[in-house]
């Protein structure tokens, strides 16, 4: 059945002249248990080693405040960070989300990352939208045109530089969970993520590396974007995304998107999840309408409940 | 059969030790399970994928200073290791060297001043006048890649905030593997021969030494001076940055290495004779009666191992 699969595909490649994203093997069979064991050291993180937590600025406006801050990572790496949170004066723990923005240059500052965090804080989540290394506040002279070009030549297919910002970004978004629930009155079971884009593929990798996170809301995710080539088993969404379960997951795709591929790339990602999952098609590109905000503020509420 | 008969001896030794009895001004260095049985092939290839570099991202050599007063050329220079990662470095060479000749990647233990110390400066023009091109580095957190993780570089603290903290020493480790592949790949660039290029590293830059010897197979031949499995403050590290599952993978390419026998930091029978059993040959072994101290006079010793393996 599944050879069948392919083989209809191979005929779709040959027929058309579109762009193909390639495969990968973990894809067809993602690693074992052992493997993906010995994946662990590399992502895990010195937990006594003090968040050192900065607050950079404070905004208040409209019943919402914003949250300017830092925290520290991984010796000598800062996340650089947004808490949203409504301004009630409710003493219990809350449920919370860390957002991760998507392969845009302003990172957590972007326009529309902006927008759903504040929605989602609206909604009566506490968010932390933080900046992933080489992005927003964390640029360097890795990435400083931000075009696909130079994304993708000078990280996501670079093998090694990729897995080492995967690894990183697991350990960035694991200590946002610790700061959210040691010094912010986050519920520690009701912690999930919500990504976009780049975003959502880190959050498929993430929810499945750190168990802590109570669900997992991947919109636009996929395993290849456009012009991705190869990657590490360790940095590959295949490897990580059945293995968010029994933690619930949520995806949003779009049919048309020209960039996260339905056929090659984001249906046989949605493959290798298992129940509980959720997966919505809507007819669309590579952005997620406002309109969609609510049904994902809803689909997170019914699962961090 | 000769391995097994060492096993034996030493298990011997070991039993005539008496046993420490709640002592605690003497130094216990606790074994850990790959000392005993290291990670199977599977588990090490695994490992690779985590200290391997991106080989096209250019090496952007900048070069500080350069030094010919000793009639020997120090170039203080920096180079990208991987994104966003520079490395600072001495490169010793003798004046007017054009050919293609042997190289040495030299790495400093674990003190302050990294490769500025009085012995990487002391080998690094040394080695150099015995007809090596000497690449000096410093590790990450040490010399002029000091980041504030260290500041006094007191044991305690080297050990609180690194060699004891298994995430970050694992990825102090992993960094120290491509930073050392690069120097590989600079020395190459300047004119030492791809083929001759070995690794001298003392103390942690020995226990280092061992693990990027084992992973990086273009490194010709490995020294290693008062190299250990654990000093006597280690307490637990990950499979992927403990020495004991890469040394024997330097073997079939040569393998140096001098112990004192009256070390306090390396202790012999708890770390630097557990670690040296899992060597394989070829090996030469040299126990000095003395302790951690730096072993001058062994140098012009091993300059001329180097220059026979490496020929």
């Amino acid at each position: 059945m599944r050879i069948r699969t392919i083989a209809v595909l191979l005929v779709l490649n040959a027929a058309t002249a579109m762009a193909q994203p390639p495969s990968d093997r973990w894809l067809v069979k993602p690693v074992d248990d052992r493997t993906f064991a010995a994946f662990k050291s590399f992502y895990t993180y010195d937990h006594n080693l003090p968040l050192d937590l900065k607050l950079l600025e404070r905004d208040t406006a409209g019943g919402m405040s914003i949250q300017h801050l830092s925290y520290t990572s991984t010796p000598g790496i800062r996340v650089t960070a947004r808490a949203y949170s409504t301004t009630s004066g409710s003493s219990q723990r809350r449920a919370a989300l860390i957002v991760l923005h998507g392969g845009g240059g302003p990172g957590k500052d972007g326009a529309g990352i902006k927008a759903v965090s504040d929605y989602l804080a609206r909604a009566g989540f506490l968010v932390l939208a933080i900046d992933m290394q080489f992005f927003g506040e964390r640029a360097s002279d890795v990435l400083t045109s931000f075009t696909e070009a130079e994304k993708h030549d000078k990280l996501y297919n670079q093998p090694a530089a990729h897995l080492a910002w995967v690894m990183q970004t697991i350990k960035d978004v694991g200590r946002g969970y610790d700061l959210l629930v040691s010094s912010m009155d986050a519920d520690p079971k009701r912690v999930g993520i919500a990504g976009f884009s780049r975003g959502a593929v880190m959050a498929t990798i993430i929810g499945g590396a750190d168990q802590r996170f109570a669900a997992v809301a991947a919109l636009l995710g996929t395993h290849f974007d456009a012009l991705e080539k190869a990657h590490e088993a360790a940095a590959c969404p295949a490897n990580y995304v059945g293995r968010i379960s029994p933690r619930p997951l949520f995806m949003i795709n779009g049919e048309n998107d020209s960039d996260h591929f339905r056929n090659e790339a984001v249906l046989p990602l949605q493959r290798l999840a298992k129940d509980p999952k959720e997966f919505v098609w809507l007819p669309m590109g590579h952005t997620m309408p406002r309109e969609e905000f609510p049904r994902i503020a809803s689909w997170l509420q019914t699962k961090l409940r | 059969m000769r391995a097994l008969k060492l096993m034996a001896l030493a298990a011997a030794a070991a039993s005539c030790v008496p046993p420490r009895v709640s002592n605690a001004q003497a130094p216990r260095v606790p074994g850990d399970q790959w000392l005993t049985k290291p990670v199977d092939d599977r588990t090490f290839a695994s490992f690779k994928a985590f200290y391997q570099y991106d080989a096209s991202l250019p090496l952007d050599v900048k070069v500080l200073d350069t030094d010919s007063s000793t009639g020997i050329v120090n170039q203080h220079l920096t180079f990208q290791s991987t994104a966003g990662v520079r490395v600072t470095a001495r490169m010793y060479s003798q004046v007017g060297s054009a050919g293609v000749g042997p190289g040495l990647i030299l790495v400093h233990g674990g003190s302050l001043p990294g490769k500025d110390g009085a012995e990487p400066r002391f080998l690094g023009d040394f080695f150099a006048r015995a007809g090596f091109r000497v690449l000096a580095i410093d590790l990450l957190y040490y010399g002029e890649r000091n980041t504030g993780l260290l500041t006094t570089f007191a044991d305690a603290e080297k050990h609180d905030n690194l060699y004891n903290q298994k995430a970050t020493y694992l990825a102090f480790v992993m960094q120290t593997i491509k930073d050392v592949g690069r120097s590989f790949d600079l020395l190459a660039s300047a004119g030492a021969d791809p083929k001759r290029i070995g690794y001298l590293g003392g103390s942690r830059g020995g226990v280092l030494g061992a693990i990027a010897g084992g992973a990086d197979k273009r490194i010709a031949a490995v020294a290693l001076v008062h190299p250990g499995h654990f000093d006597y403050l280690e307490k637990d590290h990950e499979a992927a940055a403990c020495p004991a599952n890469y040394i024997g993978r330097i073997a079939p390419r040569p393998l140096f290495i001098i112990n004192g026998d009256a070390d306090m930091i390396m202790l012999k029978h708890e770390s630097a004779l557990p670690l040296q059993r899992l060597a394989r040959e070829p090996k030469e072994i040299v126990w000095l009666t003395s302790g951690h101290a730096f072993p001058r006079d062994e140098m012009p010793r091993l300059a001329s191992w180097f220059h026979a393996k490496m020929r």
